[in-house]
């Protein structure tokens, strides 16, 4: 299908997301620097504002999947989330800085977050024909993507001219916030319900455990999610196994979204016209590759040409997994409970990744990093083999609902 | 209707970019002249009798530097939003009204006689994330070196020989958590000389190892081939004693963060953490052992203390809300322990002092 067939909620969310993403993303980028040299405070208090940006809100996403599913009101709780982000960057203006300030409108704007993502992802899925899917979300995520790396570039051109202007990256973040609340009221549309539109169900989520399908992509992306390291993570283990300039470091954050924003449409055509498992496991496969050549760079001598392989690799690995995933799992759920199906997913992956992150640092304290990332190696070549052995044996199982 | 929406939206996000324009260009530096000069050293602000911030900027030539060098005098980062992160030279009679502020910009800075380090954050150009300028008297950069994190503690030796960069590496660690690496510098040629977290570390004759082994916190000795610095492993803070040609660093005690030691080498000043996660100063006679809390702050003190003279110490203060250049502030205390003398202000709108005789 041409992008250009895809619909105007497509496109309409997606620019959306791209202001929205330069805007919070203008934020992630400064904290750091505004707690170290405005608030002066220690680096220590940064673990905890990082730690409340991490720990997502996986809670929310279900409860506002539950939401869109009952009330089939996704603009206005788009609306609501976006409007949350927004209101938190003007916060950051108005109350004066202070970490417990900082934490309060950190926490605010997570919520805000946690609130759009899933009716976000379930509008799309209801504004494109299901051969579209992979599509309509691969073009979503290139818009987000290039928003994260435009927004930390667009932050520090800004305290370039304005040393001191921290509240300068503020006022045009929240200035950002607001034009994509604006797109949000102004344009987009609730999905027109035909006269045969299902009734909202009670216990959607014992009915979706129901699905054989459904399930094993819920315990699959909830297992992958556990096998995921963070990126900081794989760019530390590269750079101790491969020997290069740690100073090269902050490269790799604009390198891997520049690969994920190069894949992320053709990945999802390929997807459209493949099918989305196949994908999905050549996906899971390059970050298994990523691990496997981080855990043995030391042993073959390949400084650079191994680095630009893995971040490669690295940026195939997200423009193929999460648009990828919602768009097979969209394909799964009937209209009336794809909010909570979506959002449960999208839950697993993000519940996985933190528990899994517990979990490497624990091995990682106790046994360095090469038996950390072995072990993670491990663990996801076990959790490829299995999924793989389940989708050959209950194919019928991903097929599409009607 | 469609075209109404349309026109609604145009205005509105019309609104929004000229609100922002107007934001930001109020915002913008107010003085030109500073990115103009060529010298390090040829601007200077006009001495501002009253505690007034801002006080504009008049050129100077060279000679007034070396006048306020006569008499013990004050380095030191300014936050003035004019001259944000500028070096300044100032009287330490008078440090708020009689000052000089250079074209050298720090994020973090320490200075000797004739030497000095600038830590200055480089993410702008995305790599290297920051760089360790070592400057010589006149301020102008005779080494750069690349560092990897953000800027967070400078110190150079008495004697000159030695600098030390400690810097913050974000995310760099595997739980989003802080991992700190601190680089000794060998000052005349500028090469690096070691990362700390390659010394052996020794307690009690034992060796110890870990994976999550951080240092910061340097201050040397005056034999500046041995100094002191914070160790951290496990969540707890260790002060150690380093030598340099041994490579190797001896644990000294426990819960101390970014010692710094008296000219006359007799006490240490740190902080300490509550367990509420503030910090308080704390003095330690090198002598005897004895440990005291300077009670007279009873504000949390997040910085490495820098030494006015052998019984009082100027550090950074954050004070309440409001635009850094009003709230951040060098202070004083006394290390008595009688604690008869109460903290007062030192230095406004600025950070990371250097006292020099």
């Amino acid at each position: 299908m041409a992008l250009s067939a895809l619909g105007r909620n497509v496109w309409l969310l997606s620019a959306t997301s791209l202001v929205t993403d330069i805007s919070s993303e203008m934020l992630t980028s400064v904290l750091p620097l505004y707690l170290l040299y405005q608030l002066q405070v220690s680096p220590a208090a940064l673990g905890v504002v990082e730690g409340v940006h991490q720990g997502g809100a996986a809670l929310v996403r279900l409860l506002s999947g539950a939401a869109s599913d009952r009330w089939q009101r996704y603009r206005e709780l788009l609306a609501t989330g976006y409007g949350l982000s927004a209101v938190s960057k003007l916060g950051l203006l108005l109350v004066g800085p202070s970490v417990g300030s900082l934490l309060a409108v950190t926490w605010l704007d997570r919520i805000g977050k946690g609130i759009r993502t899933t009716p976000r992802d379930g509008l799309l899925s209801l504004s494109v024909p299901k051969h579209a899917l992979g599509t309509a979300f691969g073009l979503h995520r290139a818009f987000d993507t290039a928003g994260a790396v435009l927004g930390p570039a667009l932050a520090f051109s800004l305290l370039h001219f304005i040393p001191d202007g921290y509240d300068v990256v503020f006022a045009v973040s929240l200035a950002l916030a607001s034009i994509g609340v604006a797109i949000i009221v102004t344009f987009v549309k609730n999905p027109q319900q035909g006269p045969d539109a299902t009734p909202a169900e009670n216990a959607p989520l014992a009915r979706l455990w129901s699905d054989v399908g459904y399930r094993a992509v819920v315990v699959a992306s909830f297992v992958l999610g556990l096998c995921t390291a963070s990126d900081s993570l794989i760019y530390l283990t590269l750079q101790s196994a491969l020997h290069f300039p740690r100073t090269w470091i902050p490269l790799l954050y604009v390198a891997t979204p520049l690969v994920y924003l190069a894949l992320s449409i053709p990945v999802g055509r390929i997807a459209d016209k493949l099918g989305h498992l196949p994908v999905l496991f050549v996906s899971y496969s390059a970050l298994l590759a990523v691990y496997v050549l981080g855990a043995s760079a030391t042993k073959i001598a390949l400084g650079l040409p191994l680095l630009v392989a893995n971040v490669t690799l690295l940026g195939l690995h997200y423009a193929s997994s999460d648009g990828v995933m919602m768009a097979l799992t969209s394909r799964l759920l009937p209209v009336q409970r794809r909010g909570v199906g979506l959002g449960l997913v999208s839950a697993g992956v993000g519940t996985g990744k933190l528990l899994g992150t517990i979990a490497f640092g624990a091995l990682w304290s106790s046994f360095g990093s090469g038996v950390a990332l072995r072990a993670l190696s491990f663990a996801l070549a076990l959790s490829l083999t299995f999924a793989l052995v389940h989708v050959i044996r209950k194919p019928e199982a991903f097929h599409e609902v009607e | 209707m469609k075209s109404s929406k349309g026109f609604g939206f145009g205005l509105f996000a019309l609104a929004v970019t000229a609100l922002t324009a107007f934001y930001v260009a109020r915002r913008l530096p107010r003085s030109t002249k500073l990115d103009e000069s060529s010298g390090p050293t040829s601007i200077a602000s006009g001495s501002n009798t009253s505690s007034e911030l801002g006080g504009h900027g008049t050129t100077f030539n060279g000679s007034a530097l070396e006048r306020l060098r006569v008499a013990p005098h004050v380095y030191a980062r300014s936050v003035r939003h004019d001259e944000y992160g500028r070096i300044e030279i100032a009287a330490l009679s008078a440090p708020d009204a009689e000052r000089i502020v250079t074209d050298l910009k720090c994020d973090r800075f320490s200075f000797g006689r004739t030497r000095g380090i600038c830590l200055v954050d480089n993410r702008i150009n995305l790599t290297p994330p920051a760089k360790a300028l070592l400057v010589d008297r006149a301020l102008a950069v005779v080494h750069t070196i690349d560092l990897a994190g953000l800027p967070s503690r400078a110190r150079i030796s008495s004697d000159e020989r030695f600098a030390v960069a400690t810097v913050f590496t974000v995310g760099d660690d595997y739980k989003a958590d802080f991992s700190t690496r601190t680089t000794l510098l060998d000052v005349r040629t500028g090469n690096p000389i070691a990362d700390l977290e390659e010394f052996k570390v020794l307690r009690e004759g034992a060796e110890l190892h870990s994976p999550d082994f951080n240092f910061w916190g340097v201050t040397f000795k005056a034999d500046s081939s041995q100094f002191f610095a914070t160790l951290a492993t496990k969540g707890k803070t260790y002060l150690v004693e380093g030598d340099i040609a041994r490579r190797e660093v001896h644990v000294l005690r426990e819960n101390v963060e970014c010692p710094s030691l008296s000219p006359d080498q007799k006490h240490l000043v740190f902080k300490s953490k509550l367990p509420n996660s503030e910090w308080r100063l704390h003095a330690l006679d090198l002598a005897d052992g004895r440990e005291w809390e300077l009670t007279q702050e009873q504000r949390s003190v997040d910085d490495q203390v820098a030494w006015l003279d052998d019984g009082h110490v100027l550090y950074r203060i954050l004070e309440e809300h409001g635009e850094p250049e009003l709230a951040l502030n060098i202070w004083v205390a006394a290390i008595d322990p009688a604690q008869t003398e109460p903290v007062k202000r030192f230095m406004r709108s600025a950070s990371s002092p250097s006292v020099s005789y």
